[in-house]
């Protein structure tokens, strides 16, 4: 070594040193358990239902369904960054930023935000808060600048320290359903945006699980909305709530490949004129034992069709395939894909495993526009921003895989 | 000085048992390339937040190299923002006279020549200076931090080339 690395190392080890252990501040605790890995490599034991979409999906073809010509899609789509900045409102043409939604700015630490959209240009935002979360609203002009924009009334939800995980409008924006964790299981705020009136569904999860929703969404009318979870086997109790105790229990939770057999998902429709319950309370879609993994599913607007975004790995438990399938509500059979991927080559472009990138699904307020995106590192690959156009994906900015929440 | 460890892995496959086992070195790997604890501390908490939301480790055989990754991914992010912000005033360049220690032994072990030397490095343009914290704070090869950086070798070689000529300049000496 010369003398400049021989000072370098030292400096950097005296730097490092001086930062003791013992004074660092605790990391807050996770927001909620996932076992997306664990689920993949026990792609062997396909439900039902799921198995005939896994093996039907590899002869269907593409449907004209999303972006068919019939409509354009929309102008105009609001994107939220996994930097924690500001969401941008963006040109779906150019990807040119004409406004930005000027929402109290929280901590970074807490977590990104999430947007979604219903019809007529207008939005909501989830901004995680010190003591829960808050919804704001805010309209998109014809010129794609923000107007209106303004805190929910009744929009300030307690509970979580942490990011919301699924959040939807209902197409005509009279109510907006967020999920939020509860302690060991999430739960389902439906706030009348009329009104302010809150109802929230909760419980009725054996007590042998945790639970948490990967999504929300309605159909058209707004009559009915539709969640759909996991079930992670608890191998113990609920400890203590100390900061040890629930890292350890976030990690049993999620360790659903070691806790054997009980881990699901679940898509369940509710009826919002309930007025809250158990989520248990409405009816169930379908049960999804194991299998391809779906991160999302969301109902049309008919509600005849289920849209799943489905991830399907190799022996090894590595994911290989991504494609955007439908389903039919009624049969449980798969009626065509919209898009498909591999994603191995878009992972491996970046030299990372395809599994990093978290993706995601976003519908317009017609159902028939959908956005694609990556959301949640840098390791994304770059074709995963993008519209669904015919079996292609059309391109968004911006490409670099920042994209935490995106809506339009 | 920490142990190079990129070939022996924690043995760990979830995202918050390995934060437990290597919360103090990656805010201190954070640290090196920010400048400062406490952003360094929010940028860890930040990655820790998003992976165990998401449960996104790969195997045990990666996942402290993506840590890592986050971790330096988070800190550009830091430092972009930063640079935006000295554009339209305010913000303040990396300082290391920042980095307050915790005690009068801590004040000892940061002495003035060592305080030169990361001053010398917090100047270096990011990448450079990412590839000078890896290499010579945690002892990773060539081949290591390129796959951690999604470079190449050659980029890494240049890289750590160019920082440490201009780490010499800085500091009076020859490379």
């Amino acid at each position: 070594m010369t003398r400049t690395e021989l000072r370098l190392a030292d400096a950097l080890d005296a730097a490092a040193t001086a930062l003791r252990e013992d004074t660092l501040r605790p990391l807050l605790v996770p927001q909620r358990p996932r076992r997306r890995a664990a689920w993949l490599a026990s792609a062997a034991a396909a439900a039902s239902l799921l198995l005939v979409v896994g093996v039907a999906a590899a002869v269907a073809g593409h449907l004209p369904g999303s972006g068919n010509g019939a409509t354009p899609p929309p102008r105009y789509y609001v994107e939220v960054s996994d930097h924690g900045d500001l969401p941008v409102v963006r040109s779906t043409a150019t990807g040119t930023v004409t406004a930005r939604v000027q929402v109290p700015h929280p901590s970074r630490a807490l977590g990104p935000y999430l947007v979604t959209a219903a019809a007529n240009g207008l939005f909501f935002t989830v901004v995680p808060a010190a003591a829960g979360v808050q919804i704001y609203r805010f309209r998109l002009t014809a010129a794609g600048r923000v107007s209106s924009l303004g805190a929910l009334p009744g929009g300030a939800l307690p509970g979580s320290q942490t990011a919301p995980h699924a959040v939807a409008a209902s197409p005509d924006g009279s109510r907006v359903a967020v999920a939020v964790n509860a302690g060991r299981d999430d739960q389902i705020d439906v706030v009348d945006t009329a009104d302010g009136t809150r109802s929230v569904w909760q419980g009725g999860i054996e007590p042998s699980y945790g639970f948490s929703v990967t999504s929300l969404s309605w159909t058209g009318s707004g009559n009915e909305l539709v969640y759909y979870g996991e079930w992670c086997p608890q191998a113990q109790p609920q400890q203590s709530p100390s900061q040890e105790g629930t890292l350890a229990q976030a990690l049993r939770a999620c360790e659903a490949g070691t806790a054997g057999e009980g881990a699901k998902a679940e898509a369940w429709k509710l009826d919002p004129a309930s007025r809250g319950g158990l989520l248990t309370s409405g009816r169930r879609l379908f049960s999804l034992p194991a299998g391809p993994y779906l991160p999302q599913v969301v109902i049309s607007r008919d509600g005849t069709t289920l849209t799943a975004l489905s991830l399907r790995a190799n022996r090894a438990g590595t994911p290989e395939h991504l494609s955007v399938e439908q389903i039919s509500v009624t049969t449980g059979k798969l009626s065509g894909v919209l898009y498909s991927q591999d994603l191995g080559r878009a992972a491996a472009a970046k030299g990372q495993p395809a599994y990093l990138n978290p993706i995601s699904l976003s519908a317009d307020a017609s159902g028939q526009h959908w956005m694609l995106f990556c959301d949640g590192s840098a390791q994304c690959g770059a074709g995963l921003n993008g519209w669904i156009d015919n079996g292609r994906l059309v391109p968004l900015q911006p490409a670099d895989g920042s994209v935490a929440s995106e809506a339009w | 000085m920490a142990v190079a460890d990129g070939h022996k892995q924690p043995g760990l496959h979830d995202v918050a048992g390995l934060f437990r086992e290597r919360h103090a070195e990656l805010v201190r790997l954070a640290a090196l390339v920010v400048g400062d604890r406490p952003t360094a501390e929010d940028v860890v908490q930040d990655v820790f937040a998003r992976l165990c939301a998401r449960n996104l480790l790969p195997g045990r055989e990666h996942s402290l190299a993506y840590v890592r990754a986050a971790v330096l991914n988070g800190c550009r992010s830091v430092l972009r923002r930063r640079s935006l912000a000295r554009r339209v005033g305010g913000a303040r360049d990396l300082d290391w006279s920042d980095a307050a220690p915790d005690s009068a032994e801590d004040e000892v072990i940061l002495a003035e020549d060592r305080r030169q030397v990361l001053a010398a490095l917090a100047s270096l343009p990011v990448r450079r200076r990412e590839v000078l914290v890896l290499r010579y704070w945690l002892g990773l090869s060539e081949a290591e931090i390129a796959s951690m950086m999604a470079i190449s070798k050659g980029t890494v070689k240049s890289n750590a080339a160019r920082g440490l000529a201009a780490l010499a300049r800085k500091l009076g000496e020859e490379a």
